[in-house]
Formats: C-alpha cells, structure tokens, sequence
C-alpha cells in the first residue's frame, strides 16, 4: 500500500512492523488450517456439574470413584464405590447393590483434565440405565480442595 | 527496501526457531492406530525416537493418566544420535468403541520438554447387551422382563446361554430374529427379603474363549 501524494510518508518503524506482523500471520494461519479438527473446539464443551451444586441438592447422592484402584485407596470420597472400566464387571454389582431410586449418581475421576468419570457416567446412563447420572467438575482435586 | 536491525535479529531469532524448534526428540510415530480382533484383550504400542540434537536428553518421566495404559521406557537417556523407545501396553478391561488413551514423556527436550504420546485404539463391540441392569422396586408388580441381546458387526454368534447366581430368579434365551437378535427373559420370585443374582450370559463365540456379557437382577423385598 502505497502513501498518497498528499498523505505523510509512513514511518520506517510502522512499515517494518507491519511486515513483522504480516510475516507471523503466515505460519498462525498455515497452522490453523492444518490443526483444525472439529473435536478439538468439543472439548471444550462442559457437561459437567460443579461441587457446589452437589452440595446444595436435597436428593440422596452416591458417589462413584472412577479412578485406579490404587488411587482409591489411597483415599477417597466418604461412602464412595469404586467403579472404573478396568474391573468393570467386578465392580459394578456392588454399586447396582447400593443405589436407590432417586439417588443422584456422580461420579468423579482424578481432575479436571481426565475424561474417565464422563466415560463411567455415560456406561451407567446408557448401559445399566441408572437415571440422573451425572459428573464432577474438577474431580477428586476440586472435592479435595473444596474440604481442606 | 533498506532493513533494520529489528527484522534482521527477527529472521535470524525467530524465523529459525519457527522451522527447527531447537529440537532434539524426534518422534517416528507420536499417534498410533490399532484395530484389534474380538479375540484381543490388549494392544502393544512401540513409540520410537531419535535424538537429533547436539546435547544428551534425559527423560524425567513417562506417564500415563489412565491405569489401563502402561509405559516402558528402555533407556532413561539419549546420547547425540541415539535411537530410544517408549512401550506402552493398554489393557482394554470392559471398554468398547474408540479409546484413546496419551502417555506423558518429560524430558530436557528444549522444544518439547512435555511429549504426548497417543494410542488410538477402535475395539469391536461384539454384543449389546440392553438393559444390564433389571430392577423391580417394591411399587412394581413381579412381572418377567426381557434383556435384549444384538450381535454386532456380523460376528457369527449363533446362540447364548445364561446362568443365574441365584436359582430363585430365572433366565431363558430365545432367539428373536435371524441374524443375531435374541432376549432373555427374567423372572423374579416374590420375597420379603431382598433378591440380588448376577446373570452371565454367555455366547458361543469365539469357540476357544467365548466371550461372557453379565446382567445384574435386584428385587425389592415385599412386605
């Protein structure tokens, strides 16, 4: 783009970054052709239900902990059943034991990055047929912080 | 066009550092795909690297968020031009469909000090089993009810049995429609006490190590 005849000359310095910035825009666009992915942006969609809101329902809750079983017993939720998708079928019984109609089921796994305590939620809801199933926000580290 | 200093220490800084990374770990196959037979219980990933850089690595850790994913890794440090590989074993427990499941490697990687490793991992589905669960409340009448059995992905599944932990409850098979559809049918008895039974239902497929789907009956006690 060139100045008019009657318009200042731009300044070296603005020119310069002007092309600095037309430079970087060339490998952030090549990137973001290359890396979209539809399933990326779904991440980013947030089914889950927060501590808090647990915490103030007045129906019974049964917590399931979806993480390792070393994790578990380690430590866990008070009154929490193991359920993961390692020992799926060992597991499950005692928790279709303990339910009881209207109960709120929640299941939680080690934070908000992992996607376990979704995948265990969706197998009850779906599979088994549990109603109400739902998921912890930020997991065993939002319980843990929420209780120090 | 005369260039300053400012664009020559860009071209010289950065314009490198967008194409080399400074990296020193290079990855042969960073995400790997499997697709296992109905037969398979685990998949094996070996994840080769090269060091490429002038410098030694050393990798700090390889982990694995899941239980069912574990990580091997052969050599804890590459010298200049030394190939390594990380092995990952991922056991599939219950799961079906796609998984995906990342392996953590730190390292003093300059660029990528925190390398994601990925198994994709796409395994059959053989049965469906719907519900799995069957539950009579004490408001609901003790009526038989069905689970419903579907082959999936023209397995050649051609009949199922099923067997109760508890004789009082009942399970029968009957084909349904052919090509793979079958029911069970459970009936529960009347009791004050609660009833609890585990149902395993089993199918004729694979011949050597058929595979078992289990229901799970629970019967309110009536007063």
């Amino acid at each position: 783009m060139s100045a008019g005849p009657g318009s200042p000359p731009m300044k070296p310095l603005a020119r310069q970054i002007a092309l600095l910035l037309a430079l970087a825009a060339i490998p952030a666009g090549a990137s973001a052709l290359v890396c979209w992915k539809r399933g990326q942006w779904d991440a980013f969609i947030d089914h889950s239900v927060p501590l808090s809101e647990i915490v103030a329902a007045s129906q019974p809750v049964l917590w399931v902990d979806a993480r390792s079983k070393v994790e578990y017993a380690v430590a866990h939720i008070p009154g929490a059943l193991l359920l993961n998708e390692d020992d799926w079928d060992d597991l499950l019984p005692k928790v279709l034991e303990t339910w009881q109609p209207g109960n709120v089921v929640v299941v939680y796994c080690s934070s908000q990055s992992c996607h376990t305590s979704e995948e265990v939620a969706q197998r009850l809801s779906k599979e088994v047929g549990l109603p109400g199933v739902q998921f912890l926000r930020g997991g065993w580290e939002a319980w843990k912080g929420a209780h120090k | 066009m005369r260039f300053s200093p400012l664009l020559c220490g860009f071209s010289m800084i950065a314009l490198p550092a967008m194409t080399s990374h400074g990296q020193q770990l290079q990855w042969e196959q960073a995400e790997q795909k499997f697709t296992p037979s109905a037969t398979d219980s685990a998949v094996v990933a070996h994840f080769q690297c090269k060091n490429v850089g002038m410098s030694e690595v050393k990798f700090t850790s390889v982990t694995s968020p899941c239980a069912c994913t574990t990580p091997v890794l052969r050599k804890k440090q590459l010298a200049p031009g030394e190939s390594g590989e990380v092995t990952a074993t991922f056991t599939f427990g219950s799961r079906t469909g796609l998984q995906e499941k990342t392996l953590l490697v730190e390292s003093n990687d300059r660029d990528q000090p925190r390398k994601i490793l990925k198994l994709v991992t796409t395994i059959p589905k053989v049965v469906e089993v719907n519900p799995t669960f069957l539950f009579w409340p004490a408001s609901q009448p003790l009526v038989s009810r069905e689970i419903s059995l579907k082959v999936l992905n023209g397995f050649p599944i051609h009949a199922f049995t099923v067997t109760s932990s508890d004789p009082r409850v009942s399970a029968k098979v009957e084909p349904l429609k052919p090509g793979g559809e079958f029911r069970v049918v459970v009936s529960v008895p009347e009791s004050p006490q609660p009833v609890t039974a585990l149902l395993q239902i089993t199918a004729d497929y694979p011949p050597e190590n058929p595979k078992v789907f289990n229901a799970t009956v629970r019967v309110e006690g009536r007063k």
